[in-house]
């Protein structure tokens, strides 16, 4: 999975940095930066002190709001900056308000979606509701190519396989 | 506990008994993990004696454990300083000198970049490092090298759960700026050299002890075999080596080779 600079992957975590990114997915990707995307933890100095504590010495690291972030990666913008970067988004929402604001998402990685109310089991680690489900097909007709697996060792789950267990799911 | 003590401590403040109970209970942290709260049940089950001195009201009681029935999920030894910072928020909250929700965003902004920092420190430096330091130690201590291995982990381990733990209840929301001078990325840097050189020197011993007393082609074996494990072992994953040096090892120990 080596490439040039850019977004080397867009994954939607609700945990954001934690150690299956910084130690799995970031040497898989050989990805040396890590951009967050999420206006909780843009407005939390707690939070941004916290994970700066946890990212390794060498990565780069930033922490933006979601609209900046998408200004930053729509077709025009400045891009990222320097390093092969992977992008964190807290939930779906977050990578939908995205692609909505002109960002190009080629492929959508589910890591953690813990679960909540409305939302059912369609990965080990992902917990989906109806709102979510179709958020994501709508991102699939546009040409995301959605995928859940938490680990890069793992074999990615297709969302017509997700799709189909929510559909078997209980409430 | 006499009525004149009762009397004397201030209901917003929890005794150094209850924090002790809350410690010893935050050892239990996954004793009830779930797939969809994870260490929900084990925080809510660490924080009630807190919450029982400082709720007398049984309904306020009530939300308050509620608050911590919400998802959690961290590094199990790095969320002692999260249960010790959260004591000291309840207190804020019972005194009225800070929202409920507080506590709840002090949980969730901690939880997975300490998770981040646990998994790394623990699992990735010192217990490897902790068991070669055993190994290293067979040829004299024989089968007690094990009870070494267990004191050095769970020595350096429980000392630092204990620390973090403090440190959370004196510190509140400062926890991050405490564990930030600890050093820790240096301290990984160190432990992952010196486990890399034991290894090496374990290798070095094992190749030795194979060519005596009269079987050089054995010693020769081994050593190719070491060389091949150092090119292979990067490009094949830690999961996949880990196993693979299993496997060697009880083919070794078992004669078979």
């Amino acid at each position: 999975m080596k490439g040039g600079p850019g977004v080397a992957l867009i994954r939607v975590d609700n945990r954001l940095v934690h150690g299956q990114v910084l130690e799995a997915w970031l040497p898989a990707l050989d990805a040396h930066g890590v951009l967050i995307a999420d206006d909780e933890a843009a407005g939390n100095v707690l939070a941004r002190s916290a994970m700066a504590l946890a990212i390794p010495p060498k990565v780069q690291f930033q922490v933006l709001r979601v609209s900046a972030a998408a200004e930053l990666l729509r077709p025009g913008g400045t891009g990222v900056p320097g390093v092969r970067t992977l992008l964190l988004v807290r939930d779906v929402r977050d990578a939908s308000a995205l692609a909505e604001q002109g960002v190009p998402i080629p492929r959508l990685n589910l890591g953690n979606v813990h679960f909540a109310n409305g939302r059912r089991q369609v990965a080990p680690s992902v917990y989906l509701d109806a709102g979510e489900m179709e958020a994501l097909s709508r991102l699939a007709s546009r040409g995301t190519e959605v995928e859940a697996r938490a680990v890069p060792s793992e074999h990615p789950t297709p969302l017509s396989t997700l799709q189909t267990r929510f559909a078997s799911a209980h409430g | 506990m006499t009525g004149a003590a009762q009397a004397t401590r201030d209901p917003r403040r929890v005794s150094p008994a209850t924090l002790l109970r809350v410690l010893w209970r935050s050892l239990f942290l996954q004793a009830a993990w779930n797939p969809r709260g994870m260490q929900n049940l084990g925080f809510a089950y660490a924080m009630e004696p807190a919450l029982r001195d400082l709720y007398p009201d049984p309904t306020a009681r009530a939300h308050a454990v509620e608050r911590h029935l919400e998802f959690f999920n961290c590094h199990p030894y790095l969320a002692a300083a999260i249960v010790g910072g959260a004591v000291r928020l309840e207190e804020e909250v019972a005194r009225g000198a800070a929202e409920p929700r507080s506590v709840s965003a002090f949980k969730s902004a901690l939880a997975s970049p300490f998770a981040a920092l646990g998994d790394g420190f623990f699992w990735l430096a010192l217990r490897p490092a902790a068991a070669l330091i055993a190994a290293v130690t067979e040829p004299y201590l024989g089968l007690w090298c094990v009870a070494l291995f267990l004191a050095i982990y769970d020595g350096v381990h429980l000392a630092v759960r204990a620390w973090l733990f403090f440190a959370g209840y004196r510190r509140g929301e400062g926890i991050v700026t405490a564990v930030s001078h600890a050093h820790l990325p240096q301290i990984i840097g160190f432990l992952k050299g010196s486990a890399a050189i034991l290894a090496g020197g374990i290798a070095g011993r094992s190749v030795v002890v194979a060519g005596l007393p009269h079987r050089p082609w054995h010693a020769v074996l081994i050593a190719v075999l070491i060389v091949a494990m150092a090119a292979l072992l990067p490009r094949i994953g830690l999961t996949a080596a880990l196993y693979t040096a299993m496997a060697l090892g009880l083919a070794l120990g078992g004669g078979f080779l």
